[in-house]
């Protein structure tokens, strides 16, 4: 019966000291519970209807075509999570284009360093002629797609 | 041999103890082993074999070279003279850059042998290195190699045994459990049993993080002993974590971008894995200073440095509240804690500070890198380089069939999506409105600097590396989303930051912490990740039992 007690009180000390080093253990500077502001998302603007001459259009800026639906959704939700930007207050604040702006960047004299690579230029070209780049006829617009009957 | 450290490495092929040529050997069939983690696009064994014999004729007559019979990959981002560079897209598939990137050639000229080119996500837009047209990169931690299963075939139960071990583990730290979380335990466990036997059965596996995983897992894997990567918005400090490596982001204008392949010009920045701080510093040391062919290099000379053994004790450390994000897991929460107490009690000072806009950062990042990958990618038109469609109908028809093709569809989803915010009526509501919240971002680190903190301590990542079932559910904006939280404010503000890996996870995986520094000042920075280093003793993976 003694035996058994003291087998207890052993390990409940041991269960305490366990808990204090625990305690002990976990730093007070990092925060217990997450800190980010729950957004709602009823306050953010709405994603404007993406319609067809939208699309469209990107789809010439872009030259790719979306070619279905799934493309168009894809657009839809980066642009839905780009407009959380329109919680945070800008008044006033000039945009930063680069970290080294406040540093004079080096520019290198106007003088020719390298050149007669014309072998090493075009050996990566797909169709040369008399060491010329071919492209087919150009301004003609990109034809629109029909997104909703590709699947 | 291959477990050595960089440091060790150089100092025995400079003492004569090691031959240049044996060690590039070893690597070659180290690399052959490893093989299915998919970490390369491209090797280059007979030129590593040329280079070597070269540095072995060097270490004959005495006349080394600093990195001289290293042996070292490069991201396939990197232009590398006449060994193709595709940034793992269709795009580059067969292109063969005419002259070698400033990183790349200053590794060579300091006599180091290049294994290989490595795998990524396509043109570096991902976090995991699963979306390239080689296939998805694989962690080499947990994971079970062909070769094993051969030898051990039939011997399924192993794997039961090491996580009921990891449950009694629990039992005998004496965690004191209610019934609720005891059975949660036990549910976790059974998960984590059946995930074990997709893991060993080849059917699953941890990703290796990206997008610079095959550089991460290149060095984990011991084929390396040290790599090249670029960092955008945690591409090199995310891998380093999930693989238990030294990954280190320079600050912005210290490292050359001249031949990388550009993703976001005004965050991109090399970056380098090791496996020990003090390696990081080596390769750092050969690779900073200003370049002609880069403009965004800084001018002020750049001087090589060894990293001194310091006293903590009138250092101050920032535990920025807002890393601690939702998603965040218990491990990685606690390992944080742990180390925060272990600067305090070595007699650092350990504050709590603010950076508040860090909530917005990975919205502002998601759309300036659209903005800049729209206008970067418009150089692809499969004309001057590149892939060419089969379709002489006009230029854009040909155009746009060269851009389907070789692009995937994230990349492609990037272009539209920066096109859409850089649309006339949407310049001002959503690329200027993120150049303003960049600033506020960078302005927060000033801020905190200004106040007499020296370092940053914070989480690399939210959790240890992913399952690839799990990864693969939801699409590369979402896990973008989740897994660069912490990564992409350092790029924001273009301040050198480290990721070191801590202690392993419950089920056996790296967990890693980030420390973030000032601008210009690395030395500093990695002086303090070499003192945590050292303390925290991360037990490197070994897997010197498959050669």
């Amino acid at each position: 019966m003694i035996a058994v007690t003291r087998i207890t009180a052993k390990s409940s000390t041991r269960n305490l000291r366990q808990k204090l080093q625990l305690n002990n253990y976990f730093s007070s500077k990092v925060p217990d519970e997450p800190t980010w502001v729950p957004i709602d998302k009823e306050k953010l603007p709405k994603v404007p209807e993406l319609d067809e001459a939208t699309v469209n259009h990107l789809e010439r800026l872009s030259l790719v075509k979306f070619n279905n639906q799934a493309g168009v959704e894809r657009l839809y939700k980066a642009i839905e999570y780009a407009n959380q930007l329109h919680m945070v207050d800008t008044e006033g604040v000039e945009p930063l284009d680069s970290v080294l702006e406040n540093r004079s960047v080096y520019l290198r004299e106007d003088k020719v360093t390298d050149g007669n690579c014309l072998k090493d230029i075009l050996q990566n070209a797909s169709l040369v002629v008399e060491d010329y780049f071919v492209a087919p006829p150009g301004n003609i617009p990109l034809k629109p797609v029909d997104k909703k009957s590709s699947k | 041999m291959l477990s050595l450290t960089l440091k060790e490495v150089i100092h025995q092929i400079q003492q004569g103890k090691i031959c240049a040529k044996e060690l590039c050997e070893k690597c070659i069939a180290r690399a052959a082993r490893v093989k299915e983690l998919n970490a390369f696009t491209t090797e280059t064994h007979n030129i590593a074999k040329k280079q070597a014999s070269a540095s072995a004729e060097r270490q004959a007559t005495h006349a080394t070279l600093p990195l001289d019979g290293v042996p070292v990959a490069v991201k396939d981002n990197f232009c590398t003279k006449g060994i193709r560079t595709t940034c793992a897209s269709h795009m580059l598939e067969s292109f063969l850059p005419p002259y070698n990137a400033t990183m790349v050639e200053k590794l060579l000229n300091n006599g180091a042998c290049l294994l290989g080119k490595t795998n990524l996500d396509e043109f570096g837009m991902g976090c995991g290195s699963i979306d390239s047209i080689y296939g998805p990169v694989r962690n080499p931690w947990n994971y079970h190699f062909v070769c094993q299963s051969l030898e051990e075939a039939g011997l399924q139960l192993g794997s039961k045994e090491s996580h009921s071990m990891t449950y009694s583990q629990l039992k005998a730290r004496g965690i004191h459990m209610s019934a609720q979380s005891r059975s949660k335990v036990l549910r976790q466990t059974r998960e984590a049993e059946k995930m074990t036997e997709d893991v060993h059965c080849g059917s699953d596996w941890y990703i290796a993080g990206g997008s610079s995983g095959g550089s991460a897992v290149a060095v984990a894997s011991g084929v390396c002993f040290g790599a090249l990567g670029s960092d955008t918005g945690g591409s090199v400090r995310n891998p380093a974590s999930y693989c238990g490596v030294v990954g280190f982001k320079p600050t912005y204008g210290r490292l050359s971008r001249h031949g990388l392949i550009p993703l976001v010009n005004s965050l991109d920045v090399p970056g380098i894995f090791t496996r020990t701080v003090e390696d990081a510093a080596i390769l750092f040391n050969h690779l900073g200073g200003h370049d002609v062919n880069d403009s965004t290099t800084v001018s002020d000379p750049f001087h090589k440095q060894d990293l001194p053994d310091i006293s903590i004790k009138d250092l101050c450390i920032g535990i920025p509240k807002e890393y601690h994000s939702p998603g965040i897991s218990e491990e990685i929460l606690n390992a944080w804690k742990w180390a925060a107490d272990l600067f305090e009690k070595a007699g650092a000072k350990v504050i709590q500070v603010s950076l508040p806009h860090t909530q917005y950062s990975i919205v502002c990042y998601s759309v300036l890198c659209c903005c800049e990958v729209a206008s970067n990618m418009a150089r692809y038109d499969g004309i001057e380089f590149g892939y060419r469609a089969e379709n002489n109908e006009s230029t854009e028809e040909l155009i746009a069939a060269s851009r389907h093709y070789g692009f995937n569809d994230v990349v492609q989803g990037r272009i539209f999506a920066g096109n859409y915010f850089l649309l006339r009526q949407n310049y001002e509501k959503y690329f200027m409105k993120a150049q303003k919240v960049r600033r506020l971002i960078s302005e927060d680190f000033q801020k905190v600097y200004s106040k007499k903190v020296d370092i940053l301590l914070t989480p690399t990542t939210p959790t240890e590396a992913p399952l690839y079932s799990w990864f693969s559910e939801q699409d590369n904006r979402t896990r973008t989303a989740e897994q660069d939280v912490y990564t992409q404010p350092v790029n924001m503000a273009g301040v050198p930051a480290v990721s070191v890996p801590v202690r392993l996870s419950q089920a056996g995986l790296p967990v890693s912490l980030q420390l973030i520094g000032q601008s210009f000042k690395d030395h500093d920075l990695l002086t303090v990740a070499k003192w945590f280093e050292q303390q925290v003793k991360f037990p490197r993976l070994d897997l010197s039992y498959l050669d």
